[in-house]
C-alpha cells in the first residue's frame, strides 16, 4: 500500500504497513493486552510486522482490527509517506495529469492508469509523490493502494460532528420510498386509531403483526419516521414504535412537531 | 407556408419561417355570421365615433381605422395588426412584413385572441383587394366582420364581391357596437385575469426553506424560522395540500380507490329498494357526519360485513402519470417564485399522503429546472408586455413558452404543432428517456394560451403539418430569434439549459402506498 499523505509523521520509506504505533498505543489506551489483540484478531502483530512485503494484510483484516480497536480504517493504515527526495523526480505536467484523473473519475485502477497512460510503476509513484507533496496543505490526499488509487479526504480534515450535521441535513432530502411510505401511512393510521381500544380491529380481524415483523424499527426510527414507544399490553420484550411527531405535524394532524431536545 | 429549405438546422434549430407568399387557409369550421356593411352616407361623425368607442380587444371587440391616403391590403394588414396592438415596426424583422404573412399573422392573432368582432371604417376607401382579403380572414377566423361605407351606395364592384357573400346592410351602429349576445366573447377577455395569479395571503415573498422532503419540512421550517416567517411559509404550504386534496377529489382514479376501500361495504347498510342516488346521498350523509373508522365499526360491528381491510396491494404506481404532470405544472407555474413552488409542492406530497398517495419529487428538487422553478408566472401582465413586444404569432409563442416552461430553446423548438392541446390548456411534448418515449405534459397559464393557439392558427393558415415544429420560427439558430423577442419586450429569459427529460414535473411520480386518510371530499383534514 502506497500513500502520499498521512496525518502524523512518519518514517521515511514507502512500502504500506499497517500503523503498529497507533494500533499499540490505542489498544493500551484500551486496556487490551496484546495477547488479546492477537486473539480478537486472529493474528499476531509480531507475525505481520516481520513480513517487509505485508501480504498477510487485507481488508478482512483491516476490518476486524477497527472493530476491536474502535478505529477508523485510515488511522489503522500507516499511510507510508513516501520518501523526501524520490530517487527520480516526476516529470513535468504528470502530477497534474494523474490529479485530474482521479478527481474526474473518481478513482481509478492502478493498473488502467499505468496501462493506458504506458508509465512504468516508478514514474507513477514519482508523481504521486509529487502529488502528495501539493495536497499536503489541503484536506485532501491520494490514497494509493497496488489495486486501487482515490482521491480521498485527509483524515480529520472533516470533524466527525461536522460531518454527521450534514449527514443529517442530506438525508433530509431523500424522497421517501415507497415501502417506507406505506410503512409510514400504517403508522399514521395507527396513531389516529390508537385512542379506540379495538385499535380499529373488527370482530375476528386477526391481531396486527408489529412492525418488527414488516419492517425494521431500527430504519424507521433512523429515518426520522418512527420514534420508540413504550412497550404496552404486558409484552415488554416486543418491539413497538408509533409514528414520528414530525410526519404527523406534516400532515397536519398534530399542532407542533417533536421538540428537537426531547 | 414553406418549411424553409425543410427543416434546415441551424444552431441546433430547425429553422422554420421566412414564410413565402401562400393563401389563407380555413382556420376555423364554425358557421360565419354575416357581413355587416354599415351604410353612413353622411359621414356622421358620431358613428365614427360609436365604432372607435367600441375598440376593446380584451373584449374581443376591434375597430381599425385605416391608414388616410392608403388602400394596400399590406397598409391595411398593418393596420389591422396595430389595432391589435401588435408592433408594427417589428414585421420586417421578424419576416412577416409580407402582404400574406401580414394577413396570415392578423388572422392568426384574431383567432387566438378570439376576436368576435372586426370592425373596419372607411372601407369605402379600401381597394378591392382589400375587401377581398378582409372577407378571407372572416372566413379563416369566423370573426364577425363590419364595414363601415361612409358614402352614399355601394360600389358596382363592392356589390358584385358580395353577392356571394352572407351580408346585411345595415344604417345604425346600436345593433353592433358591443350590444347583443353575438358581441360576447364566449372564451372571455383575452386580456382577462388568468386566474393564475395566487391571493395576496401566499403571494408574500417567503424566506429560505429547509432542503427536506414531506415528512421533515413543515416540522423544520417550524423549528428553523420565525413564527411570522413560518406562517407564511405553512399559508402557502397549506395551499398546495389543500390544492392536491381538492384535485385527488375530482379524479377518477382517487374515486375508484374510495369504491373499492368505502363503498362496498356503506352499501349494506342501505336496503335494496333504494335508488342508487339515494344510496349515494345516504353515504355521502354518512360520510360527511362520522369519520371513516366510525363506519368502519358501524358496518363490520353490526352487520359483521367486512372488516374494512383494504383488498389492494400496496405499493401500486399511480395511472394517470399526463394528468399528474399537468397537476404539478399547473400549481408550480401560479407560484411567483421558486421558493413558493417548492412550499406549495411540499403541501401538495402532504395532500397526496392524506390520500394515500406518495408523490415523489426528485431528491435535487431545490436547484432543479422547469415549470415554477426556472420558469416565471405566466400573468396577464407579462402577457401585455409579449403582445405589446412582439408581432409574429409564432415569436410571441416561442418566447411564452419559453418563459412559463423554463425549457432550454432546443427543447422548445422540438415541440411539434400537434403538442398544443386543442384547448391550448396544455402542452403534450413526447421526449426521449431511457430508450423510450414519454409524453411529457405541460400546463399552459391561461394568459399564455391565446398566444400559443395563435401561432398554431397562424401555422394552419401557412399550411403547416401538425408534426412539424410549433415554435421554432421564434427560437431561432442559437436562440438569437427569442432572445430578439425577450429583449424587444424588456423581458429576460430563464437562464436554463436543461433539456426536457429534466424537467423536474417529468421526473416526478406518484405511488399508491394505502388507504385514504380523509375522504375526497373533505378537502382539508
Amino acid at each position: 500500500m502506497t500513500g502520499t499523505s498521512r496525518p502524523t509523521p512518519t518514517p521515511a520509506h514507502t512500502p504500506p504497513a499497517l500503523n503498529y504505533a497507533a494500533i499499540r498505543a490505542r489498544a493500551a489506551e484500551l486496556g487490551m493486552p496484546e495477547a488479546t489483540l492477537d486473539e480478537l484478531t486472529g493474528v499476531t502483530l509480531r507475525t505481520l510486522e516481520r513480513d517487509p512485503d505485508q501480504r498477510g494484510i487485507g481488508l478482512p483484516l483491516l476490518t476486524r482490527l477497527a472493530m476491536v480497536l474502535d478505529l477508523r480504517l485510515d488511522d489503522l493504515v500507516f499511510t507510508g509517506e513516501p520518501a523526501q527526495h524520490p530517487s527520480r523526480p516526476a516529470r513535468a505536467g504528470d502530477d497534474i495529469t494523474l490529479l485530474a484523473l482521479l478527481a474526474c473519475y473518481r478513482g481509478l485502477a492502478t493498473e488502467r492508469v499505468l496501462a493506458v497512460l504506458g508509465w512504468t510503476p516508478e514514474r507513477l509513484g514519482a508523481a504521486l509523490v509529487t502529488i502528495g507533496d501539493h495536497l499536503a496543505p489541503t484536506a485532501l490526499r491520494v490514497a494509493a493502494t497496488d489495486h486501487q488509487l482515490t482521491l480521498a479526504l485527509r483524515p480529520g480534515a472533516l470533524p466527525e460532528p461536522l460531518r454527521e450535521r450534514f449527514d443529517a441535513e442530506q438525508s433530509l432530502r431523500h424522497s421517501l420510498d415507497t415501502r417506507t411510505a406505506v410503512e409510514l401511512l400504517k403508522l399514521v393510521r395507527d396513531k389516529i386509531l390508537a385512542p379506540f381500544p379495538d385499535d380499529g380491529r373488527f370482530p375476528g380481524e386477526e391481531k396486527r403483526p408489529t412492525r418488527g415483523h414488516t419492517w425494521t424499527e431500527e430504519f424507521l426510527i433512523s429515518s426520522r419516521i418512527a420514534i420508540d414507544a413504550e412497550p404496552q399490553g404486558g409484552d415488554p420484550g416486543t418491539p413497538v414504535v408509533e409514528i414520528h411527531p414530525d410526519v404527523m405535524f406534516a400532515l397536519r394532524l398534530t399542532g407542533r412537531p417533536a421538540d428537537p431536545n426531547s | 407556408m414553406t418549411a424553409a429549405p425543410a427543416d434546415r438546422q441551424a444552431g441546433g434549430v430547425p429553422l422554420l419561417d421566412d414564410w413565402d407568399d401562400a393563401p389563407l387557409a380555413t382556420a376555423t369550421a364554425r358557421p360565419l355570421p354575416p357581413v355587416t356593411v354599415l351604410l353612413d352616407p353622411h359621414d356622421d361623425a358620431s358613428i365614427t365615433a360609436a365604432l372607435l368607442a367600441a375598440h376593446d380587444p380584451a373584449a374581443g371587440h376591434v375597430t381599425v381605422h385605416p391608414t388616410p391616403a392608403t388602400s394596400s391590403p399590406s397598409a391595411l394588414a398593418c393596420d389591422l395588426l396595430a389595432a391589435l396592438g401588435r408592433p408594427v415596426a417589428r414585421l420586417a424583422e421578424e419576416h412577416i412584413s409580407g402582404t400574406a404573412p401580414a394577413w396570415q399573422a392578423a388572422a392568426a392573432w384574431i383567432a387566438g385572441d378570439q376576436i368576435s368582432q372586426l370592425a373596419v371604417l372607411r372601407a369605402h376607401r379600401l381597394a378591392l383587394a382589400g375587401w377581398q382579403r378582409l372577407l378571407e380572414l372572416r372566413r379563416a377566423t369566423g370573426t364577425r366582420l363590419v364595414l363601415a361605407w361612409h358614402d352614399r351606395a355601394l360600389s358596382r364592384d363592392v356589390t358584385r364581391l358580395l353577392a356571394d357573400v352572407p351580408h346585411r346592410v345595415s344604417r345604425t351602429v346600436a345593433d353592433m357596437a358591443g350590444t347583443g349576445a353575438s358581441m360576447t366573447n364566449p372564451a372571455g377577455p383575452s386580456c382577462q385575469s388568468g386566474g393564475n395569479e395566487p391571493g395576496p395571503e401566499v403571494a408574500a415573498a417567503l424566506p429560505p426553506l429547509p432542503a427536506a422532503d414531506v415528512a421533515w419540512f413543515r416540522a423544520e421550517a417550524y423549528r428553523r424560522l420565525p413564527a411570522g416567517e413560518f406562517a407564511r411559509v405553512d399559508a402557502v404550504y397549506s395551499d398546495g395540500l389543500n390544492a392536491a386534496c381538492h384535485w385527488l377529489a375530482g379524479h377518477p382514479e382517487q374515486r375508484a380507490a374510495e369504491a373499492v376501500d368505502h363503498g362496498h361495504y356503506l352499501r349494506t347498510l342501505f336496503p335494496d329498494g333504494l335508488r342508487p342516488a339515494e344510496i349515494t346521498a345516504g353515504i355521502a350523509l354518512l360520510e360527511h357526519r362520522y369519520p371513516a373508522y366510525a363506519l368502519r365499526n358501524l358496518a363490520g360491528g353490526l352487520l359483521c360485513d367486512s372488516n374494512g381491510k383494504t383488498p389492494r396491494r400496496f405499493p401500486m404506481r399511480w395511472g394517470d402519470t399526463a394528468a399528474l404532470q399537468l397537476f404539478l405544472s399547473e400549481m408550480a407555474a401560479a407560484s411567483p417564485s421558486r421558493r413558493h413552488s417548492i412550499a406549495r409542492l411540499r403541501g401538495a406530497q402532504a395532500g397526496f399522503l392524506l390520500h394515500g398517495l406518495l408523490l415523489t419529487l426528485p431528491d435535487d428538487l431545490d436547484d432543479a429546472d422547469g415549470p415554477g422553478l426556472t420558469g416565471l408566472p405566466f400573468t396577464t401582465e407579462l402577457a401585455s408586455c409579449v403582445r405589446a413586444g412582439v408581432a409574429s404569432p409564432v415569436h410571441a409563442a416561442a418566447l411564452t413558452a419559453a418563459l412559463f416552461t423554463g425549457l432550454d430553446p432546443p427543447s422548445l423548438a422540438a415541440i411539434p404543432v400537434s403538442a398544443l392541446s386543442e384547448d391550448g390548456t396544455a402542452l403534450i411534448v413526447p421526449f426521449l428517456q431511457d430508450q423510450r418515449t414519454w409524453p411529457g405534459a405541460f400546463f399552459v397559464p391561461k394568459p399564455a394560451r391565446p398566444l400559443l393557439r395563435a401561432a398554431r392558427a397562424f401555422l394552419h393558415l401557412r399550411g403547416t403539418p401538425p408534426t412539424k415544429p410549433l415554435l421554432s420560427g421564434g427560437i431561432g439558430p442559437h436562440a438569437h430569434r427569442v432572445t430578439a423577442s425577450a429583449r424587444a419586450c424588456g423581458l429576460a429569459l430563464p437562464v436554463t439549459h436543461h433539456t426536457l427529460a429534466q424537467s423536474w414535473h417529468l421526473r416526478a411520480d406518484a405511488w399508491w402506498v394505502g388507504t385514504a386518510l380523509h375522504t375526497a371530499e373533505r378537502a382539508t383534514p
